[in-house]
């Protein structure tokens, strides 16, 4: 029986790809309005642990539900969650107007709020000059302000960011930062994927650290991220790594 | 779970990304210029003028939707896992069933339009030739074109999830040459004992007969059985070959649905 206290329940999660294991007993529990950070060196499992939360990667577990719902049962949960993959989606024929009319529809939202919602978004995040224009013609950060908003155009309980800083410049980043603190004041439960320590320690309340598709941490902020530190000033692999026994000549 | 409202969202927007790109106003292009040349032919030949046009624009009908149609099925898949639009869509609730369902739909809706169009206009350009034509044929051959355009699309799904788009591509014309040729087959391996002569294919005869039986039967879809257009086929018929043809299709989409389930975006 799913818990329903909790936003997200996961036990004992793996995923193997052939016969490398990429997720190993992940288990995690997310309260509601918490914001949580999930770490992790490249390849440690990040964002196949998303995706095997959205159901994108076929995976074993004991448990996984979202809002006390069964995932095995019925995956009409996704419909409350707000998902930015790493590099956004999008259809380079469609408008940025059109992807959020479709996308609303998708997500279940009443027809009736659709275009206030989606006005409101696409002012907020900038794009309701070029909204009619379509999106092959977006530049990266505008097409990461249309992905941000499809994620937000259905008003979610849950919001999955991975890795949403990734390629942006500093100011982009700011207004994301600003954005996911204001989800944050609204009361949203947060699960952001990301390598930037600086973002996690302003943004997070909690963290969870993946080591090579295990779980090795989960705590508060403050703490983990001192563990973090610590274990990286005293990181053997670093010092093991080819790259750094290169002299640079080809 | 069948999702009714999502599948007809998703097959809206597979029809408008299809007619928002320039395939199909450069398929329209290349009918409409065939459609001119088989008027041409036709005044030139002495014998029954309106046949000949229709032999012409029906062919040519005939091979830009089915390669249209082959080149749309087998992209859709590749392209929408490349620009991660899939995860979009999936990670929005929508089932892999209702998604591949309602992409299927979405290109056998667009052609089975395009078909409708292109022999409309090709109706219009009848009426400037001299002589009649009943067009109960004409409409039966469009018809049965519309029912492989129903297998057709399923199938490049099937290929493409199974394998590259490209690939996937060339297996279907392969495919739908071969499933034409089956007559063809047929005379191959035929024991011609009639008129004395006696060859050794008879032994593979259960092969075409199987090959007949297990593969969907575009032969039995083929325009050029009609082309005659003399004898009208039996609207029972016809019914019977969409029963056959939907039957074919849902096969092929359990197929398609089988591995999609199993694969990791």
């Amino acid at each position: 029986m799913a818990n329903i206290d909790n936003c997200l329940n996961v036990k004992r999660l793996s995923k193997n790809y052939g016969a490398k294991k990429v997720l190993n007993d992940v288990s995690i529990t997310l309260n509601y309005g918490e914001t949580v950070a999930l770490i992790g060196a490249n390849g440690a499992g990040k964002s196949t642990f998303i995706k095997a939360l959205l159901g994108l990667v076929n995976s074993t577990y004991e448990e996984l539900s979202f809002f006390g719902q069964e995932h095995r049962l019925n995956q009409n949960y996704l419909k409350k969650v707000g998902y930015l993959p790493e590099v956004s989606g999008f259809w380079s024929e469609l408008s940025a107007q059109a992807l959020l009319s479709y996308m609303s529809r998708l997500k279940g939202v009443e027809s009736i709020v659709v275009p206030k919602r989606t006005k409101t978004l696409l002012q907020a995040f900038g794009l309701w000059k070029r909204s009619q224009g379509i999106m092959g013609s977006y530049s990266k950060g505008m097409l990461q302000r249309s992905g941000l908003a499809q994620t937000l155009i259905n008003d979610p309980d849950f919001i999955i960011l991975d890795e949403p800083m990734s390629g942006l410049d500093p100011r982009a980043q700011e207004n994301l930062r600003h954005v996911v603190s204001q989800l944050k004041k609204r009361g949203k439960t947060i699960l952001i994927s990301s390598h930037s320590l600086g973002d996690v320690q302003q943004l997070c309340d909690r963290v969870l650290v993946l080591e090579n598709g295990s779980l090795i941490l989960d705590g508060k902020t403050k703490d983990v991220l001192v563990q973090v530190q610590q274990k990286y000033q005293n990181n053997e692999p670093w010092d093991e790594d080819p790259i750094v026994t290169w002299n640079g000549q080809l | 779970m069948v999702n009714i409202s999502d599948i007809v969202l998703l097959t809206r927007l597979r029809m408008q990304l299809i007619l928002k790109q320039r395939l199909g106003l450069m398929s329209l292009g290349v009918v409409l210029f065939f459609l001119i040349v088989s008027y041409i032919l036709s005044t030139l030949t002495f014998v029954n003028v309106q046949k000949m046009f229709w032999d012409f624009a029906l062919g040519c009908i005939f091979i830009v939707i089915v390669f249209l149609t082959s080149y749309m099925s087998t992209q859709v898949f590749s392209e929408e896992s490349s620009n991660k639009t899939l995860h979009l869509v999936l990670s929005s609730g929508c089932s892999r069933a209702n998604w591949l369902l309602s992409n299927i739909l979405g290109v056998f809706i667009i052609s089975a339009l395009m078909v409708i169009f292109w022999t409309l206009i090709a109706w219009c350009f009848h009426y400037a030739l001299p002589g009649s034509q009943s067009g109960v044929m004409i409409i039966q051959a469009q018809i049965l074109l519309i029912f492989e355009l129903l297998i057709l699309s399923s199938l490049g799904f099937l290929l493409s999830i199974y394998t590259r788009s490209i690939v996937a591509f060339a297996s279907l014309m392969v495919v739908v040459v071969f499933l034409h040729s089956l007559d063809g087959l047929e005379m191959v391996f035929r024991d011609h004992n009639v008129g004395g002569v006696v060859e050794s294919h008879g032994q593979y005869n259960f092969l075409v007969f199987w090959i007949a039986r297990l593969f969907p039967p575009l032969a039995w879809l083929d325009v050029k059985s009609f082309v005659g257009y003399e004898t009208q086929i039996k609207w029972l018929s016809v019914l019977g070959l969409f029963a056959v043809s939907l039957g074919w299709a849902m096969v092929i989409f359990w197929a398609s649905l089988f591995k999609f389930k199993k694969m990791d975006l």
